[in-house]
């Protein structure tokens, strides 16, 4: 399979693209953060040699001249690119808010909620962090109810 | 891990078949204990005693909301465990609409109920 790059456009997270249509695409610069699948990290598109042509570099950097890109928080430094985004857990946040414990599940559903908006805006980190967040209230939401059943079991029996 | 679910289910299932929830020997909810109003999992228990019974009239009439969402619950279950194969359907329930209007019926029919 052709070799898959993301370039970062306008602030956005973008991609895939293979070279073909990289060179289609057009708008990359030599400092236009680029990563594929393989670099540690990402770099720009002056570094890397067959984007040298498009990107109009008027020459190779040389060693030592290399153009360089700090990453910041949102450009994470490891762009970890699955086809899916992360789980939103909403099945388990809606059945813990039927049957566990509703505030709680509705901080799930909440968080379920957040995961695919920033996914789709390219913020990983956070569509990452949403889902987690969403599956810890679900967690917490049962352990509630694991812990009310025995006690609410207890309760109607003395009562009996 | 399939084969624990599989089997607290079925622990689950033959605990709901046995005791009748409105016997008193099965949970309470807390919320109704705390504050007398009926969250919208109330009568969750009593609708699948009566489900697993085959009384589903009953089973309708204690959670309607329950019967009417349990269908869509579990597509959105699927859409999560097999993200790829069903990648349109995971498009929608996954997104932020979709969810939000789940999350405002179950707030209104929680109001409902308790007007």
């Amino acid at each position: 399979m052709e070799r898959q790059y993301w370039i970062i456009s306008d602030g956005i997270q973008a991609g895939p693209f293979t070279l073909g249509q990289l060179y289609q695409r057009g708008g990359l610069g030599p400092d236009t953060p680029v990563w594929y699948d393989g670099l540690p990290d990402w770099t720009v598109a002056a570094n890397l040699p067959e984007l040298a042509a498009i990107c109009g570099a008027s020459r190779p950097a040389e060693p030592g001249h290399a153009y360089t890109y700090a990453p910041g928080d949102r450009y994470a430094a490891q762009p970890m690119q699955t086809e899916t985004p992360p789980p939103t857990y909403l099945s388990w946040a809606i059945l813990a808010t039927i049957c566990c414990c509703l505030f709680t599940g509705f901080v799930a559903i909440i968080y379920a909620s957040k995961v695919t908006p920033a996914w789709q805006r390219g913020d990983f980190a956070a569509a990452r962090a949403a889902s987690d967040k969403a599956g810890l209230w679900v967690a917490i939401s049962f352990v509630a109810g694991l812990i009310w059943a025995p006690f609410s079991v207890l309760f109607n029996l003395m009562s009996l | 891990m399939l084969a624990l679910a599989a089997l607290m289910l079925l622990a689950a299932a033959a605990v709901y078949y046995a005791l009748d929830p409105a016997g008193g020997m099965l949970p309470r909810c807390p919320f109704k204990a705390a504050t007398g109003l009926d969250c919208p999992g109330c009568g969750a228990q009593r609708a699948l005693h009566a489900c697993l019974h085959g009384e589903f009239a009953a089973a309708y009439a204690c959670n309607p909301l329950l019967a009417a969402e349990l269908p869509l619950v579990l597509l959105v279950l699927a859409a999560e465990l097999m993200p790829r194969r069903l990648a349109r359907l995971r498009r929608v329930t996954a997104s932020r609409p979709f969810i939000l209007t789940f999350l405002a019926i179950i707030i209104l029919w929680t109001i409902y109920r308790n007007l």
